[in-house]
């Protein structure tokens, strides 16, 4: 049959208005939103069920306690400045070391006692917030990156996007940033994507960087296949979990693999990018198909993991030899 | 299959319930209110005003004052649909003169003594030649007649009489048709201005024009002619001056002849107001001080010959339309119809398409603020308000200012650019920067902001990607909005409201590609 249209359908992928339509508004109710939404919730639920998250210095509601950032911050060398309602990384500031200048940022730029403060005063006035709302500051540890993403992270820290399908561990990238994506792991950013193979934690043979796929790390020149995501089935765990708590039944889940204390839930996003696809040469759709259709959002937790394991498996051709 | 899917879908059949009930209720105004469906077929009506302004005279305050004003009628080519009155506290009446036919409206008060206006508008429309079949020569009866011995005898005494018997004599010998007859008459009288016998009859008869001179010499002819005063309406006019022209009974109707153009000309713009040589206004124990016509034209669909026509049954059906609100209203709705179309638009191009822009609605308030600006000078206009709302957006937020002062500050910047604009626009001739409202000042601060921000977060790159999306819908939805077809229907059958309605309907169901991502996930799409 002669077609006008690429043939997306038979591939499964998932295109922005069905996720919006058949996933999030029907999984994921309207009222657990501000607990995903705010991070600072996100984060108080998580220590509250005992799941790994960078340890929370601090919290500023009001331009008054501005004052007060000093002592939040008194004794600690590096640390990370975030809005609770910021979207796609705005407003991020990671603090690599205090300085008699002032705050130094991983990028080596010098903060002043006012730039930061006025920073700080953005965030809560919603500059970063996704409806420009009022916002508050998070001020968290700074985690000590896994030495296993050495070679593939150039000024920022990398993460790994685990989408949650019902409890079900669906599909998986481990997201790099990039010069040019100025530190931030966000793909459309210019953030490199690398499919991960549900069943063994590895990267696949390729990444993808503004819908191009690419073998290596544009900045470092690392190799972005085969590299072994440690303590790959504790990832899944942890967002499955998280999902289970949260109460949403289709999730983004951010983690973060810290040198001693391994994978932390960084945050959760409610309206997960569908670009995971490209990176996993791989549609969606097939894969939440099979978990309705074996109703494996009803198995045992432990089972749930094992299912997706077995049953999410990249394609041969994606994987990294 | 796909049609199982659909037929089994609940908001498919509201969607569908909704589109029949717009369907037929438009078919409704179509079938059973003869509305048009299509916007041409326009006929042309006018509007005829005429103000004046009395100053009752001060040492009669008792007596009663009375003014009295002739109206226009309802002759061929013109249909009186409509009258309204300011009556100013006066009594009013009106009548229809039996001799001749005139419409007298009566301003009457006991006593008055401050000066006032008074205010009459008609709402005429042209159609075809409207007769009533009453029309009748009216010949004064205590003219005397040439031939007749009477005449004679005034004659041989009275120099203007005999003057009269001349000019009578030599006209009959050439001529033998009236209207031949009138010609002659006319040509004499121009060719001989200063002729003692044309200076002697214009002493004797004081007429207020030519038509009126013409008038009063053949009426001794016998002719049945009489003064028409009316106007001959073209274009808009204010100040009108009223005419005279000369009518001729002839085959059962009167036709007029035209001094300016020396023609009989059924001219069809010529409306004949009144006949007779009395001036409009007439006023006892008062002075008439000053008196204004003026004309407009509106060219009016036959939606409104529909309306007019309308029969006491079908009121009801009418009152229901937009048409039974005053002007200005009217007005306002047909912009706030627009309002869901054009965000129809966006959610057309946002959810199949999927151009990104800046906001959701923000497009659709662009391309209203755009319908007043004109499209070209508005998008340059906004394209450098923008501009400039960036550049010094990137400089505020060097100072480290907070939101609210901060967003101010670009307000002013906003405001000091449209001021800046309009001055150059006002120096270079052009009017259009000119027409700049309130609202679009805030959009384009809202705008501001949204570009620095993306700019700042994103990049210039997604900035500028998103200014050409906001834009470009913005573009699309004004075209959309300023229709000419598309104003008329949504304004004539807001019903058609419904249809979009279930339009909204059907795209929130929507969960098909958009366009843009058949490109975004290209390299995923199955080969062959």
């Amino acid at each position: 049959m002669f077609r006008l249209l690429p043939d997306l359908k038979s591939k499964g992928v998932m295109g922005i208005n069905r996720r919006n339509r058949e996933y999030i508004l029907k999984n994921n109710p309207r009222r657990n939103y501000v607990l995903v939404d705010d991070k600072l919730e996100t984060k108080k639920l998580a220590l509250a069920h005992n799941i790994g998250t960078p340890e929370l210095y601090g919290e500023i509601h009001y331009q008054q306690q501005i004052q007060h950032f000093e002592e939040l911050v008194k004794g600690r060398d590096t640390f990370v400045i975030k809005p609770a309602r910021g979207s796609g990384g705005g407003g991020i500031m990671v603090i690599r070391e205090v300085g008699p200048m002032g705050y130094v940022m991983s990028n080596g730029r010098v903060l002043s006692v006012e730039d930061m403060h006025f920073h700080l005063s953005n965030i809560l006035s919603g500059l970063y917030s996704l409806s420009g709302l009022r916002d508050k500051v998070i001020i968290e540890q700074c985690i000590e990156l896994s030495p296993i993403f050495k070679n593939v992270s150039y000024k920022g820290i990398p993460d790994i996007r685990l989408v949650v399908y019902k409890g079900v561990p669906v599909m998986a990238m481990l997201r790099l940033p990039t010069v040019s994506s100025a530190g931030k792991a966000n793909l459309h950013m210019g953030g490199i994507g690398v499919g991960i193979d549900m069943a063994t934690g590895q990267t696949l043979n390729k990444g993808v960087r503004y819908n191009n796929f690419i073998d290596r790390h544009v900045d470092t020149g690392a190799k972005l296949g085969a590299i072994d995501i440690p303590d790959w089935q504790q990832c899944m765990r942890l967002a499955a979990k998280f999902s289970d708590i949260v109460g949403m039944g289709y999730i983004g889940v951010d983690l973060i693999l810290d040198q001693t204390f391994g994978a932390m839930m960084l945050e959760v996003n409610a309206r997960p990018g569908i670009s995971i696809q490209v990176a996993n040469r791989a549609g969606l759709l097939p894969r939440l198909d099979l978990i309705d259709e074996n109703k494996a959002y009803d198995l045992p937790f432990e089972e749930r993991i094992a299912f997706a394991t077995k049953h999410f498996a990249a394609p041969a051709t994606t994987q990294a030899e | 299959m796909w049609f199982k899917k659909i037929l089994s879908d609940k908001v498919f059949f509201r969607a569908a319930f909704l589109v029949t009930l717009g369907v037929a209720l438009v078919a409704f105004r179509v079938v059973g209110l003869g509305f048009p469906i299509l916007p041409d077929d326009k006929i042309e009506s006018w509007h005829v005003e005429i103000k004046y302004s009395i100053q009752p005279g001060t040492s009669s305050a008792e007596a009663p004052v009375n003014v009295r004003m002739f109206l226009p009628q309802t002759t061929r080519g013109y249909a009186i649909v409509d009258e309204n009155f300011i009556t100013n506290s006066y009594g009013l009446t009106t009548a229809v003169m039996p001799k001749t036919q005139n419409r007298v409206a009566e301003w009457t008060r006991k006593k008055d003594t401050k000066a006032r206006q008074f205010y009459y508008r008609a709402i005429l429309y042209k159609s075809q030649a409207v007769t009533d079949g009453s029309e009748k020569p009216v010949v004064p009866v205590n003219t005397l007649q040439y031939g007749t011995p009477a005449f004679n005898e005034q004659a041989d005494k009275d120099v203007v009489y005999g003057e009269l018997r001349e000019i009578i004599e030599e006209l009959n010998n050439k001529f033998s048709a009236p209207e031949k007859m009138i010609l002659g008459l006319h040509q004499t009288i121009l060719n001989s201005q200063d002729s003692p016998r044309i200076k002697l009859f214009k002493d004797y008869f004081e007429p207020q024009s030519t038509a009126h001179l013409m008038v009063q010499i053949l009426r001794h002819a016998g002719m049945p002619i009489r003064v028409a005063n009316g106007v001959e309406l073209h274009n808009n006019q204010h100040h009108v001056s009223l005419e005279q022209r000369l009518e001729l009974f002839k085959d059962g109707s009167w036709h007029g002849y035209n001094p300016k153009s020396q023609k009989f000309d059924d001219n069809a713009d010529w409306m004949v107001w009144w006949v007779g040589s009395a001036p409009i206004v007439q006023a006892e124990n008062a002075t008439v001080t000053e008196t204004n016509v003026s004309y407009k034209r509106h060219v009016e669909s036959q939606l409104t010959e529909a309306i007019w026509k309308g029969s006491p049954v079908k009121e009801l059906a009418y009152k229901f339309s937009v048409f039974s609100l005053p002007v200005e209203v009217q007005l306002l709705f047909v912009s706030l119809f627009m309002l869901p179309l054009g965000a129809l638009v966006v959610a057309i191009i946002r959810q199949m398409i999927g151009i990104v822009t800046f906001g959701t609605f923000m497009p659709v308030l662009v391309a209203l603020a755009l319908r007043e600006t004109m499209l070209v000078p508005g998008l340059m206009m906004f394209g450098f308000i923008i501009f400039l709302g960036t550049i010094t957006r990137g400089y505020l937020s060097h100072l480290q200012l907070l939101m609210v002062p901060r967003l101010t500050a670009i307000l002013v910047v906003v405001v000091g650019c449209i001021y800046l604009l309009s001055i150059l626009a006002f120096m270079t001739g052009m009017q259009s920067g000119l027409s700049m409202s309130l609202f679009p000042i805030v959009i384009l601060t809202m705008m501001i902001e949204r570009v620095s921000i993306t700019i700042e977060e994103s990049g210039l790159r997604d900035a500028m990607v998103a200014s050409a999306g906001s834009l470009f819908v913005a573009v699309v939805s004004y075209f959309v909005m300023t229709n000419h077809y598309v104003i008329y229907w949504i304004s004539t059958f807001p019903e058609l409201l419904l249809i979009v309605l279930a339009a909204c309907l059907l795209l929130g169901r929507y969960n098909g590609y958009k366009l843009m991502e058949y490109y975004r996930f290209r390299m995923l799409a199955a080969k062959g």
